[in-house]
């Protein structure tokens, strides 16, 4: 007998409100229209600062993550900070990996990958260094550019 | 001036190992360790086999300095190490000039055809330079046992004159002061080399105390104090503080109160260990090296004060690189990153709940896969 997959349902709203408050009791919420936000403090480590967060969610987007403070800083000269969109809106995953997804957890997912994230930023302030792994999607295009061109000449002489 | 170090229990443990991961740093690899002992083991044998000169007097050769007591610091900015070595010989010192005792040890060592290759002759001692960045230093000495055990004496700087001398009491006094502390220290007399698990927190903050040293003191090296000097005055001062952090912080608070008691006379500090009397700061005869050492102890504390207020890897590294140099701090901050990295591929790793902080314990929330994206 063949059995029809049927897509899992998104984790309605309240359900991560109620994950979340179990992990992270201090967490701040504000639910307004569809999109939840909470605000709250992560250290990643020990010896890394705490850096309070916003994560803001709703059922037709996917999470956003913020640092309020303190202030994400550009390098000690000048490079920008890896693995953000603009406006420092931190790219905890790849969308295409479907390592996010609204059948899992914000407080599962996000909330580590934040805490991760902050933990190699301070490492990348010192060493200038991204030691946390991960895909730059325009180093990726331009490096099949590259290539195409690279082919295209190759064929022509 | 008092010192006081942050009391949170859990930022002074993670502190204490990035302090002993820059000791780790510092200190002599396992291989170079056993490499060391290896040729100063022969040099001991050629020296005291059949035909040699100095057979009849029953040559003994041992470490003595940072090497003996486990504390031996990688020179700022240069790859190799300096091992001192004594080398014991039983002959009454007043039958013999320190020259012509320096000659005599060195006819012996040139016999040899790889060691002449190597040999260096100094003042008062001579050098064998060895591949694997180190070079052996070994000073010839008269054995003084009539003034008690382990005293030698030695040819002076300039080896125109006898010194009394005393490392293995030295030694011992020393480790004595070292095992205050509830933390393992192996009761060997010369323990080449401790694991930084066992190491006591007294020889980490010795180590710590010559590195800054070398930093602070990089561009006026003959101001700078010298390090048996502040190996004792660490060792005087230490009272038994587990934490290197904290031990570090004793010291400095009892070194500036007796700067503070003397009132502006110079720090006396003797030999505790030689029979005869050795003040070891005779360096300080000239007034700009006290007064800049006094001044280094006052800034050594304030940077040693915000380090314990430090928020954040950036400023932890920032104040460790102005004290100990770029290379040990950033080395050992990037070996945690790496350690993350680990657990991460073995899928144990997770964050707390409640503050989110990345752990390996069992209970925690795990973290799933994920790639960093963007830009």
């Amino acid at each position: 007998m063949v059995t029809k997959k049927f897509p899992q349902r998104p984790i309605p709203l309240l359900e991560q409100i109620v994950m979340m408050k179990k992990h992270f009791p201090d967490f701040h919420l504000q639910w307004r229209k569809n999109i939840v936000t909470w605000i709250g403090d992560i250290q990643p480590s020990q010896l890394s600062r705490c850096y309070r967060v916003k994560i803001s969610h709703g059922l037709h987007r996917a999470p956003h993550v913020y640092v309020l403070k303190p202030d994400l800083a550009d390098g000690s000269n000048g490079e920008a900070i890896p693995h953000t969109y603009p406006g420092k809106r931190l790219c905890l995953y790849h969308p295409k990996k479907r390592e996010w997804s609204q059948q899992k957890y914000v407080s599962e997912t996000i909330v580590p990958w934040t805490s991760l994230w902050l933990f190699y930023y301070e490492i990348w302030q010192i060493t200038g260094k991204w030691m946390g792994g991960g895909e730059h999607p325009d180093l990726k295009r331009r490096r099949k550019r590259t290539l195409s061109y690279l082919l295209k000449h190759f064929k022509s002489d | 001036m008092v010192t006081m170090f942050r009391a949170d229990a859990t930022f002074l443990s993670e502190l204490d190992r990035i302090l002993e991961g820059i000791c780790r740093k510092l200190q002599l690899t396992p291989t170079q360790h056993d490499l060391a002992r290896q040729h100063y083991e022969a040099v001991g044998n050629w020296l005291e086999h059949e035909g040699s000169i100095l057979a009849p007097y029953h040559p003994k050769i041992y470490p003595q300095g940072s090497l003996a007591m486990g504390i031996t610091n990688k020179p700022l900015g240069k790859e190799e190490y300096d091992l001192d070595f004594i080398c014991e010989l039983s002959i009454p010192w007043w039958t013999i000039s320190p020259e012509d005792l320096v000659s005599k040890f060195e006819y012996r060592i040139r016999e040899h055809q790889d060691y002449t290759a190597r040999m260096e002759r100094g003042n008062r001692c001579i050098r064998l330079t060895y591949a694997h960045n180190f070079h052996l230093d070994i000073v010839p000495a008269c054995s003084n046992k009539g003034l008690g055990y382990g005293q030698i004496r030695i040819p002076d700087k300039k080896a125109k004159s006898w010194k009394d001398s005393n490392s293995k009491d030295y030694i011992k006094w020393f480790n004595k002061r070292a095992r205050q502390s509830r933390r393992v220290d192996s009761a060997e007399p010369l323990p080449l080399q401790e694991s930084l698990e066992e190491k006591p927190a007294l020889k980490c903050a010795v180590q710590l105390f010559k590195r800054h040293r070398d930093v602070a003191f990089r561009n006026m090296l003959d101001l700078a104090p010298v390090s048996i000097v502040l190996g004792t005055l660490c060792a005087i001062h230490y009272q038994g503080q587990e934490s290197v952090g904290e031990a570090v912080a004793g010291i400095l608070n009892g070194i500036a109160q007796s700067i503070a008691q003397n009132q502006g006379s110079i720090l006396l500090v003797l030999n505790p260990a030689n029979k005869v009397r050795e003040d070891l700061g005779e360096r300080w005869k000239n007034a700009e090296a006290y007064e800049k050492f006094v001044v280094w102890i006052g800034e050594f504390n304030k940077l040693w004060l915000e380090l314990s207020n430090a928020k954040g890897y950036p400023e932890i590294s920032r104040l460790l690189e102005t004290l100990f140099d770029e290379q040990p701090t950033r080395d050992v901050i990037r070996e945690d990153a790496v350690q993350v990295g680990n657990i991460r591929g073995t899928g144990q790793l997770g964050i707390l709940p409640g503050s989110g902080t990345l752990t390996s314990q069992p209970g925690a929330i795990h973290i799933p896969k994920n790639t960093f994206y963007g830009n």
